[in-house]
């Protein structure tokens, strides 16, 4: 009886050179690779690492809900691990990050006896730390996917910076070739709410292709309006204001 | 599912750049022998207008329409 096996990996933002060595040798030695990345050229190099690597592309339909597609995608990788080969799902950035097919299809496969394992990858939020020079543990890190911030009650530290994902499309469910982000004037309220109209927030996106620079687009959030945005682009909020230092904790700690 | 195997000379350019690991890029686009629009358009500078030229790249091969979004979305409750 065939094996069968699930290796999920993360090619990272940039072509070719975010590739980890151990997801590299996952993606070779795959006897099927089955890849959602975010350009073209990241699907031809795949190819040349692995001639038998198929796309999930084609699993969305533009215009429709895209957890369908998601279903999709699954339900391929899946199919193709239970008929016995040795499959290798890449997903561009980090696999792991804002992807539902990636844990699920290891959820999947895994209960059914499967071996599988997932290999990080660079994300986004990995390319923005550096692009911007920001270190994460200096003020404390927010970070959320946008539309569900915005449907979600949540309780936003101003004093730690937040991240909002996927801004190009916040309050949009569907399938889309271009930026939507036709939630985008609500996000402006509703951090509205919390920091002054003149905080400078920075439109962000890592470049996908080695030694061009990102997009960086510092704006006062008043401001904030779609001819900033991509479709990938991430939003970083800086903090509005130092965090209050606790003396107590800070005695008892002798510090 | 179809094969996407086919792409354009952008594309091509760029994978061959990756591969070389090439430092000096501009020195790589003069020397490239693309046509004077895509080694001004790579000169530019902005990688999102050289990532909308792929795809045209890539549609006038027979690529579907590129999805730009994280495999992720929570439906509403």
């Amino acid at each position: 009886m065939a094996e069968g096996s699930l290796t999920v990996v993360g090619t990272g933002i940039q072509l070719a050179s975010h590739l980890t060595f151990e997801a590299r040798v996952a993606l070779q030695r795959a006897q099927l690779v089955l890849c959602l990345v975010a350009e073209p050229a990241t699907r031809a190099w795949l190819e040349r690492l692995n001639p038998n690597t198929q796309s999930l592309n084609a699993l969305y339909e533009l215009d429709r809900n895209r957890s369908g597609a998601y279903e999709a995608m699954t339900r391929e990788i899946v199919r193709h691990v239970r008929e016995g080969l040795e499959v290798c799902a890449a997903f561009y950035g980090h696999p792991a990050v804002c992807a539902a097919p990636s844990h699920e299809a290891l959820r999947r496969v895994r209960s059914e006896g499967f071996p599988a394992r997932m290999l990080p990858g660079v994300s986004a939020e990995d390319c923005l730390f550096a692009d911007l020079g920001l270190d994460p543990s200096r003020w404390g890190w927010q970070s959320y996917e946008a539309t569900d911030f915005l449907i979600r009650t949540r309780r936003v530290d101003p004093s730690a910076a937040l991240v909002l994902w996927q801004i190009g499309t916040v309050g949009s469910g569907v399938a889309s070739a271009e930026k939507r982000p036709i939630g985008l004037a609500l996000l402006v309220e509703a951090l509205l709410e919390l920091y002054p109209p003149e905080h400078e927030v920075v439109v962000y996106e890592a470049s996908p292709y080695p030694s061009w620079e990102p997009l960086v687009h510092p704006v006062s959030l008043s401001q904030l309006a779609e001819k900033h945005v991509t479709a990938l682009s991430t939003l970083y909020v800086p903090p509005r204001d130092e965090a209050v230092l606790d003396h107590t904790i800070l005695n008892r700690l002798e510090l | 599912m179809a094969s996407e195997s086919r792409y354009g000379p952008l594309t091509s350019f760029l994978l061959q750049l990756a591969e070389d690991e090439q430092q000096n890029r501009q020195k790589a686009i003069d020397k490239s022998d693309l046509a004077d629009e895509d080694k001004e358009l790579l000169s530019r500078g902005n990688f999102d207008e050289i990532r909308a030229r792929i795809e045209t790249e890539a549609r006038e091969v027979g690529a579907q329409p590129w999805f730009l979004v994280r495999p992720w979305f929570r439906p509403t409750p």
